[in-house]
């Protein structure tokens, strides 16, 4: 299964691209596939990125659902697409 | 409860064009005190040493634009809701905005001063920590 990764402002440039394909291997139905757990093989994959894992605020949304802010033990299902979110200045 | 109107826009913030949109909410008997905020780019930014500051020419403003709008709209219900407003407005612009020009437009309007104000207040407050918009500065 994958999983869609979107990347905005100092996270983009740090992964050097505005979205990621991550591959995830199938989890057996007593192991949900949590946020947590997608960003934990996520900054293995994307070393640049770890630095902002504790800055940065996580979404999750897909083709048909407004993306909405998720925490660490959201669960995942194929589709879903994590929006990565560094500390925000807007105004 | 009264809908807010929420735009991100990628041109000039228009004022006169959103009271008017909003005339009726001015109108009616309920509204005694309307506060309006302008989050304007400034033509300097803080420089990597305490104190310094460089000279730009605007800022770019990147938007993740579905979750934005969404954002604000959550946003301005629970803010109209908590000061009972009868009438909350915002606009901000993204992409590039000159310095000089406007970023962000809020307007509360409430029966008394005080809700206005702090509802106007805890709008922007909650903007910048809630809704996914970031800086670029321009020199």
């Amino acid at each position: 299964m994958t999983i869609e990764v979107h990347f905005y402002s100092i996270a983009k440039e740090r992964a050097g691209q505005a979205t990621y394909a991550l591959a995830i291997a199938e989890h057996p139905p007593s192991c949900a596939m949590t946020l947590g757990s997608v960003l934990d093989q996520l900054f293995c994959e994307v070393p640049a990125l770890a630095p902002l894992r504790e800055a940065c605020l996580y979404a999750i949304g897909n083709a048909t659902r407004v993306p909405q802010y998720a925490t660490m033990e959201t669960p995942l299902t194929a589709g879903d697409i994590i929006s990565i979110i560094p500390p925000m200045q807007g105004g | 409860m009264i809908e807010p109107y929420i735009r991100i826009v990628d041109t000039e913030i228009e004022h006169t064009r959103a009271h008017n949109l909003s005339a009726d909410a001015h109108a009616g008997a309920h509204a005694g005190a309307i506060v309006e905020f302008s989050g304007i780019v400034r033509g300097t930014e803080e420089g990597g040493s305490i104190g310094q500051t460089q000279a730009i020419t605007g800022i770019d403003y990147e938007v993740f634009r579905e979750m934005a709008i969404a954002e604000l709209r959550r946003m301005a219900c629970e803010i109209t809701e908590r000061y009972q407003l009868t009438e909350c407005v915002c606009i901000h612009r993204v992409g590039f905005v000159p310095a000089g020009d406007a970023a962000v437009y809020i307007r509360t309007t409430a029966r008394h001063r005080r809700e206005a104000f702090e509802a106007n207040m805890d709008f922007i407050d909650q903007l910048k920590r809630r809704v996914p918009i970031w800086k670029h500065p321009v020199r």
